[in-house]
């Protein structure tokens, strides 16, 4: 054995944080903004108010009085209003709908027994001794093995439960323990892989999570919208009067059918990446079956239904809920499938970025520090109205402390939104930069290709941008709403704009992937955890820095008409100079820096 | 149906009994459950649950195909067969006196007692084939490879060729 072959570490994908678990923060963010997005809607159909971004009121300092001398009363009715403020119809929205899909996770042992008349398999001595010794490799205490009734030979077989209190749904484990030994270990391996791999919780959570969304937020937006129209439909017919169809084709039609499209689009991110976590949990599942040295069952079983399966590729791929057995089989035969950066992560990442920042960040939480600082400078005002030198140096500090705080926790804020990114893509990064360390030697093509993840982000940017509340931050939005007088500006605008930011994400990238690489070298393949960690934070900051000014700049073309009037003429020279900026940079890094790309 | 008689029935689970201990002896401690589901008709049909498995299940489910529910099939299908071709060619002696002669043909060399001595049960090469040809195919309705249907053929036929 040569040398280079010796000195290749094995790849190990549990070395690094579980896919499951990047893909969950991703699901997570989405249910909320999904929340986010339908509230206004129902809001709209339910209590007749029509919440636009003129409603989301910025505190200014209109009364100087009021806001520098108030009571006591004053503060304290203040701090109430700051908390309704936060206590607004989305947050509510989206903490029911966690609340509901807690309820639905804590009854899915209880569904599934229900579901398919599950009873635990104690009689069968043969197969208890097999579960136990099973259970031993695997390093976990036995679960109980569930059955329906009878002697089912389908194969189906999952592992549920709460807890540590753990159960395997094996529909045939009697009869496939006799007639396919084999075949049983690997398929209760694979079972039980999911317990060791802790992806039991995550799952079924997200399964339930779905299904709060679709009860809750659509469930109520769809029987608003009905009853809304035959309300409508039975007034107009008992009085008698005549639609205005002309209104109904020009404006009601178009806005109702892109809050529909809006909503469609939501569902589907929530399906999509809820599909992408049932899909990656099996294939790692199934890796770690074969570090148990069960592989070869499990091979030969993906193998005939490869053979039997029929070819699906292209877009269908992303709502299938189990990956095919094409892929299973490919994964378990090359583990390097489960070290690279999928597209779909970048595009859904940006589709979350555009729609915390336009949905969230924007209306909720930026005005709530805001109106949070008001008050903080409100009752150091009341304290310095005392004339108590005491309440006077508080008054001081609390003064001096509160701008900085605002500004840091708004940049915490925004910090949050940076590791959303940093936190998924980051960590694939560093599953590259150790599969490149035991593979392929290091080319500079490899950085040249991340241009395609970082297409994919900003493409979801703008497709966040058009799917959030309002499309506040879209020519869409503008058009929908009659906006038009600067459009073309604005869209010119938009498009210099995603090539800058194009320019910046391809950037970073290029940082993640230079320093995963280095990681990866430095300890021959899994840097320790709390290195992957700095590593993620470190990226989380960059990338919030380098787009706070882009998201800014975003707002000021779509909330500020007068100032894009006014700089009009800079749009494209920015454009321009930013990825050269940064492609400056670069070369000056390659020159300078003697480091191996 | 020579199946659905009390003496057919017992006959067909003897048999079934002894072609299971010798082409799927891993089966045979779970024969009497098997014979349960046979008859509750939940092996009709070969089933596989693949790809509408619970979204969070194994999701490459594969059929499991087992000997049992082939053997009694295919046991039953052979011995029904035999019966009307001996109804056929005794129609004149009664069905009872048929199913004693079909009882005594296919009894255990050790249980049989000295009045089965004569089966009076003759069947040409033709028929043997035929016999062959439906077991095989009950076999492979029920989701036996063909390899092992044959196996499974065989065996039957050794048992009434031999009894």
């Amino acid at each position: 054995m040569s040398r280079r072959e010796t000195d290749r570490p094995a790849l190990d994908p549990f070395a690094f944080p579980a896919e499951t678990n990047v893909r969950f923060l991703l699901l997570i963010v989405a249910a909320v903004m999904l929340a986010v997005t339908v509230a206004p809607l129902l809001q709209a159909i339910y209590l007749d108010a029509i919440p636009t971004p003129q409603a989301v009121e910025l505190p200014t300092v209109e009364t100087p009085d009021a806001v520098y001398f108030p009571t006591a009363q004053d503060v304290l009715f203040g701090a109430v209003r700051d908390a309704g403020r936060l206590l607004n119809f989305p947050t509510l929205l989206a903490a029911g709908v966690f609340v509901l899909a807690l309820l639905i996770y804590r009854r899915h042992p209880a569904r599934l027994r229900r579901r398919y008349g599950l009873q635990p398999i104690s009689d069968d001595t043969v197969l208890q001794r097999s579960i136990e010794q099973l259970s031993a490799r695997a390093n976990l205490p036995p679960p109980s093995v569930e059955a329906p009734p009878g002697l089912l030979t389908t194969g189906g077989a999952q592992a549920f439960g709460l807890g540590h209190r753990y159960a395997v749904r094996f529909d045939d484990a009697r009869v496939r323990l006799r007639k396919q030994p084999a075949l049983f270990r690997a398929v209760f391996l694979h079972e039980l892989a999911h317990i060791a791999n802790g992806d039991i919780g995550r799952t079924y959570f997200a399964e339930a999570l779905w299904r709060a969304a679709l009860i809750l937020a659509v469930g109520a937006y769809v029987l608003g919208i009905a009853g809304r129209f035959f309300g409508s439909l039975a007034r107009r017919l008992g009085q008698g009067t005549a639609a205005d169809w002309g209104a109904f084709f020009s404006t009601n039609l178009p806005l109702f059918l892109f809050s529909v499209l809006q909503l469609i689009s939501l569902l589907a991110l929530v399906y999509a990446i809820r599909a992408s976590i049932l899909r990656v949990r099996e294939l790692y599942a199934d890796w770690r079956v074969r570090q148990w040295a069960e592989g070869e069952a499990l091979l030969s079983l993906l193998s005939r239904r490869a053979a039997a399966e029929q070819q699906g590729r292209g877009w269908r791929h992303s709502w299938r809920l189990h990956p095919t057995a094409r892929q299973r089989l490919a994964t378990l035969q090359n583990p390097i499938h489960l070290f690279r950066l999928s597209p779909d992560l970048p595009f859904f990442v940006g589709v979350l970025l555009a729609l915390v920042v336009e949905g969230w960040l924007v209306p909720v939480m930026i005005p709530s520090l805001i109106t949070a600082g008001n008050a903080a400078l409100g009752l150091s005002a009341a304290l310095a109205a005392n004339g108590n030198p005491m309440a006077l140096a508080v008054a001081y500090i609390l003064t001096l402390a509160a701008v900085p705080i605002l500004i840091l926790l708004s940049f915490l804020a925004f910090l949050l939104v940076g590791y959303l990114a940093a936190g998924t893509i980051v960590v694939q990064l560093l599953r590259e930069g150790a599969a490149a360390r035991s593979g392929r030697p290091a080319s500079w093509l490899a950085y040249v290709r991340l241009w395609l993840p970082a297409a994919l982000l900003v493409i979801g940017l703008e497709v966040g941008f058009a799917i959030a509340p309002f499309a506040l931050l879209s020519p869409l939005g503008l058009l929908l709403a009659g906006r038009t007088a600067l459009l073309p500006l604005q869209v010119a605008g938009s498009l210099s704009w995603l090539l800058a930011v194009l320019t910046v994400t391809w950037f970073w990238l290029l940082f993640g992937r230079f320093l995963a690489r280095r990681l990866a070298a430095r300890h021959n393949g899994a840097p320790p955890r709390w290195k992957q960690r700095l590593l993620v934070w470190t990226s989380s900051a960059l990338v919030s820095l380098l787009y706070l000014p882009f998201f800014l700049s975003r707002l000021a073309l779509y909330y500020q008409p007068d100032l894009v009037r006014a700089w009009a003429w800079l749009l494209l020279p920015v454009a321009l100079l930013v990825p050269l900026f940064f492609i400056v940079i670069l070369a000056g890094a390659v020159i300078l820096v003697p480091l191996s790309l | 149906m020579f199946y659905e008689t009390a003496q057919g029935r017992s006959l067909i689970v003897d048999v079934s009994r002894q072609i299971v201990d010798e082409v799927a002896p891993e089966e045979a401690d779970l024969f009497d459950e098997l014979l349960a589901e046979y008859d509750a008709g939940h092996f009709a049909a070969v089933t596989e649950l693949a790809e509408s498995d619970d979204p969070l299940g194994f999701g490459i489910g594969e059929g499991l195909s087992l000997a049992t529910p082939a053997v009694i099939a295919a046991v039953s299908a052979v011995l029904t067969y035999i019966a009307e071709q001996a109804l056929e060619t005794v129609k004149t002696e009664g069905a009872a006196a048929v199913r004693e002669r079909v009882s005594a043909a296919l009894k255990p060399a050790g249980r049989k007692t000295p009045t089965d001595t004569d089966p009076a049960l003759q069947l040409t090469r033709e028929q043997l084939r035929t016999l062959h040809t439906l077991a095989r195919q009950k076999g492979e309705e029920f989701g036996m490879p063909a390899a092992d249907a044959g196996r499974m053929a065989d065996a039957l036929l050794g048992a009434v060729v031999l009894a």
